[in-house]
């Protein structure tokens, strides 16, 4: 509008104008030399100022816009004929035959090189033009502010980068072919990354160069980011074509069947690709390609490689393959944040493991009836003990082997896994899993434990200690009946205690409380009062003696009592007493002095704690004794003897009984009544066992029958002052048989009934009604901590509850309870 | 005495400098280490020459002001390899107060001209009117017939202290021509403070002489896109046009209908101006008539 203003008041004065356009040829004229010798490099002598003032000049004249069209075409022609020209010529014949076809192997050298000379030809022909185009961009500076503000044209440099890509890029090679630059430019790159792919060295900063163009043009003159012609023109094909290869690789990489290849390769691949894409190509294509990598090498091969016959994961856990292992995650986790293939195949393998280890410790367990019962149609009794020992040997060795494989998984856990939380639940799930198939673990477990606290601890630093029992801990996580685990832990500890068998109470201790915070207060309560009970014990102990010298007895031989009082309910009194089912069982009868000292005891305790009952447990004592041996030859021998309370009672029969004379098995049983089961195997302790022969049994065989006659042993032989008598096999913590597995059991199923009423009770006091199915979830969740409730058991108790009018139904659909108070 | 103009920044006493406590200040210290720069030829790596004139400047001060200065320093032209930027078409006091402005953020309107004019001959580029109708004086020249006994005050002041053979500019054209001339040189400081020194002179200036001619500098030395200074004379035009329009004793007015003609795009940015005021003027509803009818 404004310029038709101007035209229309300025129309009377025509005749000047022709002036002005003198002028402007003779600015343009000045102008137009200079610019192509700024294209033939030939600039130095020309005087910017002057080029400037030209342009400006005519601006001045208001014909800028005249200048920028003459500009225009003074690029297009330059463009059009020296620099298309340039670039044509050294496209030759074999790029462009070779165009079409993948790979042709006679040419490739040939191909290669002349692919090099149409490259270099080409960055060259864009970089001077680049350059040249700066140059003329500042001396047209005035007019680029003028022209591109008032005409929103845009500015001259634009312009002349989209005449390069049309003029050059876009035009066909021969007048005859079909192919433009553009075209032998991007097969003759897309080859090139072929021969690199294919192990060749290329010139990888001419590519660059290339792509640097293919990026500094658009399709559009707005330039937009996603209309560089790098993205329309060369990417797809880049792209489409790494995409058969990488599938022709990864069949290729299968067909060796060898993972540990796979992965190598296929990570040095993504290296490669990376790095191409900074050196070679262009960082707007690193993610494309990392997709492209990701799906058709890793991700549709990846769980077969996994899975190889020979060569996959399993033998990669069983060789302990962290290096390989590592690069078989992180190709998983590229592609899948769940790793199901990887997971999958480690989780199988643990199972399969631990599946080994659980049948192995069974194969000893049930190795060894077998065993025995032959050994014992053969040589007698005393053979059975040691299969007994070895099936507790297998316990403790089953979980030294779980401990074993706790700590292959957790190394590659950590040094091929990167601690990955995934693969760490998936771990988790399967030792739980293989350990809980094992119903025995948690008698295992607590094996392992009274073991080492017994023996396995000596001479070792309190760091190693504590790493054993962390151990021990970990493996008590997986425990799902963790109130199994508590029953045998109580009940190797009572024996711990009360034979003074730790070898350490600070351990002992330390292990309390790493149960305490592992599995909670509540678990390890009852364990607690047992050390309390100890330690008041002992000052009972004291105080008693105290009480006995402050009374004076006059007592001759006054003997020594020391006395562990246990509160019945936290202690395991079905394991300690040897009661067995409804069959009563009478106190044995202990000879005058003991019994005295009972008598004496219980008064002074009773006074002290009023409304107790002290019930003796004879099978648990021991008692120091001194034996005097009278030999043939006058001599007198004497010895001190370390014996069980029943082999004391046994023994001190025998002050009364005459020298010489002897004593049937059935007439001990009526003296002392001590259980057929305690008696046979203290009379075989010190009748039978070779070093501790202290009586001398008639038949002489290993088997206690009750019609032997035993004499006191007068020739008793031994080295040592001291003797110990163990107790055959009665005071070694060890694997239960068939049948006390059973009471086990059963034991344990009645104290889960009680725990799942409580629980019961507990929520429907607190909820008052309650939906069937939230009630059994509520249960469940509160008795996992403790054990995995059978959910017909939780049924029945409910029924039971009902009946017994704790809880009543208050709906039919759907079946709801409700709270009677 | 050079005459001086309000400036944005407090003046630089080049002199004799009493250090005041101002003077202290951080601010102040590096204008003073550029000042003291100017003219300097330590590290001084670009000439800048000007009919007997020559600069020596530093590319680190000149070129980040303006891109005329750094093009010419950076491509690959003659200039880059001589160090030697010839402004032979330019005057050369306004090249040398361009410089000054530099280094100085400001400039003197420094009216003598050097003897030495041969160069006046080329016509610099501000001298050029297209419209030549009628004669106007050559703004870089000025003819002392016509104008002497006119000129303002100030003029004539700076006029007296120099022999009269010496050619003068007056204020108004020194200001109009060095926008022309940051313009040029696209120093965008320079234009503003130029332009801001010209709407002050032309407004004490609209006289029968000074008014015309002013106008037809600014319309001649700037091309049609930018607005800076067309604005500025629409503006303060409008803003004095009744008494540019009011005939005194011997009926001679400032704005004669000459101006109209002989600066056609004035003409047209005016009209445009006119218009617009009056259709607000009567989107308002106000008492002026609807219609220029019963004008």
């Amino acid at each position: 509008m404004a310029m038709r203003a101007r035209q229309k008041i300025r129309a009377p004065r025509r005749g000047l104008n022709t002036n002005k356009n003198d002028d402007f040829e003779t600015n343009w004229e000045g102008l137009s030399t200079s610019l192509k010798k700024i294209h033939t490099k030939d600039a130095s002598n020309l005087s910017f100022e002057q080029l400037y003032r030209n342009a400006y000049n005519i601006v001045l004249m208001m014909r800028g816009e005249e200048l920028y069209e003459r500009v225009k075409m003074l690029e297009q022609g330059w463009l059009d004929t020296e620099v298309q020209k340039r670039v044509t010529v050294a496209v030759s014949s074999v790029l462009l035959q070779a165009m079409d076809q993948a790979e042709i192997q006679d040419q490739e050298n040939e191909r290669r090189d002349n692919g090099e000379r149409f490259l270099n030809v080409l960055k060259e022909a864009w970089e001077d033009h680049q350059v040249s185009m700066g140059m003329i961009t500042d001396v047209l500076m005035y007019m680029d502010r003028v022209v591109s503000a008032d005409h929103k044209k845009p500015s001259i440099y634009v312009t002349s980068m989209a005449l390069f890509r049309d003029s050059v890029l876009q035009s066909v090679v021969r007048a005859d072919a079909d192919s433009t630059v553009a075209d032998v430019l991007k097969s003759t790159v897309l080859f090139m990354i072929q021969l690199e792919r294919s192990g060749q060295m290329i010139n990888r900063l001419l590519i660059r160069h290339c792509i640097y163009m293919l990026e500094g043009l658009y399709e559009t003159i707005t330039e937009e980011e996603s209309s560089k012609l790098y993205l329309t023109m060369f990417e797809p094909a880049f792209l489409e074509t790494s995409r058969v290869f990488y599938k022709a690789e990864g069949r290729r990489l299968l067909e060796t069947g060898d993972a540990a290849t796979f992965c190598k390769a296929a990570s040095d691949r993504i290296a490669e690709e990376r790095a191409r894409c900074t050196s070679t190509l262009s960082p707007l294509s690193e993610p494309k390609i990392k997709d492209v990598l990701d799906k058709e090498l890793i991700g549709s091969n990846i769980a077969e490689v996994i899975n190889l016959e020979g060569t996959g994961v399993k033998n990669m856990l069983d060789n302990d393959r962290t290096d390989v292992l590592r690069n078989v995650y992180v190709l998983s986790a590229r592609v899948d944040s769940k790793k199901t293939p990887l997971t999958a195949a480690v989780q199988k393998r643990i199972v399969e493991m631990g599946d080994e280890i659980n049948k192995s410790a069974i194969a000893a367990a049930q190795a060894q009836p077998t065993r025995s019962a032959e050994k014992t149609a053969g040589s007698g009794k005393k053979s059975a003990e040691k299969p007994v020992n070895l099936q507790t040997m297998s316990a403790i060795k089953w979980v030294d082997d779980v401990l074993g494989l706790k700590t292959k998984f957790d190394k590659i856990w950590e040094e091929s896994f990167r601690s990955d939380p995934t693969m760490q639940s998936a771990i988790t799930t399967s030792f739980s899993e293989f350990i809980n198939s094992n119903t025995r673990s948690s008698e295992y477990l607590s094996l392992f434990f009274d073991e080492n606290l017994k023996k396995g601890i000596k001479g070792k630093t309190d760091a190693e200690i504590d790493a054993l029992l962390d151990n021990g801990i970990t493996l008590l996580r997986y425990v799902k009946d963790k109130d199994l685990f508590e029953a045998y832990y109580k009940k190797h500890l009572s024996r711990r205690l009360l034979m003074k068998r730790s070898v350490s109470m600070d351990a002992e201790r330390q292990m309390i409380s790493k149960m305490k915070m592992e599995v909670g207060n509540q678990f390890t309560q009852r364990l607690e009062s047992m050390f309390k009970d100890m330690t008041v014990s002992e000052d009972l102990t004291a105080n008693y003696k105290e009480h006995i010298r402050q009374a004076g007895d006059p007592d001759q031989k006054p003997v020594d009592l020391e006395i562990n009082v246990l509160t019945s309910t936290m202690w395991p009194m079905e394991a300690m007493s040897t009661i067995k089912g409804d069959e009563v069982q009478l106190p044995c009868v202990f000879p005058k002095e003991i019994d005295n000292l009972k008598q004496s005891f219980e008064q002074f305790y009773l006074s002290k704690h009023n409304g107790r009952k002290l019930s003796w447990q004879a099978s648990m004592g021991t008692a120091d004794i001194r034996a005097t041996f009278h030999r043939s030859s006058g001599k007198v021998q004497r010895h001190e003897l370390n014996v069980s309370t029943y082999a004391m009672v046994i023994l001190l029969l025998f002050n009364d009984v005459p020298e010489g004379e002897s004593l049937t098995y059935e007439e001990i049983q009526a003296r002392t009544r001590i259980p057929d089961h305690d008696l046979i195997r203290n009379l075989q302790s010190l009748a039978v066992a070779p070093k501790t022969r202290v009586l001398k049994k008639d038949p002489m065989s290993k088997d206690v029958k009750p019609t032997d006659r035993f004499v006191f042993n007068n020739d008793f032989q031994s080295p040592f002052m001291k003797v110990r008598i163990g107790v055959v096999s009665g005071s070694a913590n060890k694997v239960e048989n068939q049948d006390q597995r059973k009471e086990t059991e059963k034991r344990m199923n009645d104290e889960r009934g009680g725990s799942i009423e409580a629980a019961v009770v507990r929520i429907m006091k607190q909820r008052k009604t309650l939906v069937h199915s939230k009630l059994m979830s509520e249960v469940l969740s509160q008795l996992s901590a403790r054990f995995v409730p059978d959910v017909n058991m939780i049924k029945r108790r409910i029924e039971s509850l009902i009946d017994r009018e704790y809880l009543e139904r208050v709906g039919e659909d759907p079946p709801t309870y409700g709270y009677v108070a | 005495m050079p005459k001086k103009y309000p400036r944005k920044l407090p003046p630089l006493n080049q002199t004799e400098s009493t250090p005041e406590e101002g003077d202290t200040i951080p601010g102040r210290e590096l204008l003073d280490a550029l000042a003291s720069m100017h003219s300097d030829p330590k590290y001084s790596d670009l000439t800048i020459v000007c009919g007997s004139e020559s600069h020596a400047v530093h590319r680190c001060i000149v070129c980040p002001r303006s891109e005329f200065f750094a093009a010419a320093c950076d491509d690959d032209f003659c200039e880059a390899f001589t160090r030697v930027i010839n402004l032979d078409k330019e005057e050369p006091v306004l090249v040398r107060q361009m410089i000054q402005y530099l280094y100085t953020l400001d400039y003197q309107n420094d009216c003598h001209v050097p003897t030495n004019d041969s160069h006046r001959s080329d016509e610099p580029t501000i001298s050029e009117p297209y419209d030549g109708q009628p004669p106007l004086p050559d703004p870089s020249a000025h003819s002392p017939p016509e104008i002497e006994g006119v000129l303002p005050d100030s003029a004539q002041a700076e006029g007296s202290c120099e022999p009269s053979s010496v050619p003068t500019f007056n204020p108004l054209s020194f200001h109009i021509l060095m926008y022309s001339l940051a313009d040029r040189m696209l120093i965008h400081g320079l234009k503003a403070l130029s332009q801001q020194n010209v709407e002050q002179e032309l407004v004490q200036h609209l006289d029968a002489d000074m008014f015309p001619q002013a106008i037809l500098e600014i319309y001649n030395s700037t091309p049609k896109s930018d607005r800076g200074l067309r604005d500025v004379a629409v503006k303060v035009t409008m803003g004095h046009l009744t008494m540019l329009r009011k005939e005194d004793e011997t009926g001679n007015l400032i704005f004669k209908k000459s101006l109209l003609e002989s600066v056609p795009q004035f003409t047209y940015d005016l009209l445009l101006k006119i218009m617009n005021k009056s259709t607000a003027m009567w989107d308002k509803g106000g008492a002026i008539q609807r219609d220029w009818s019963g004008w």
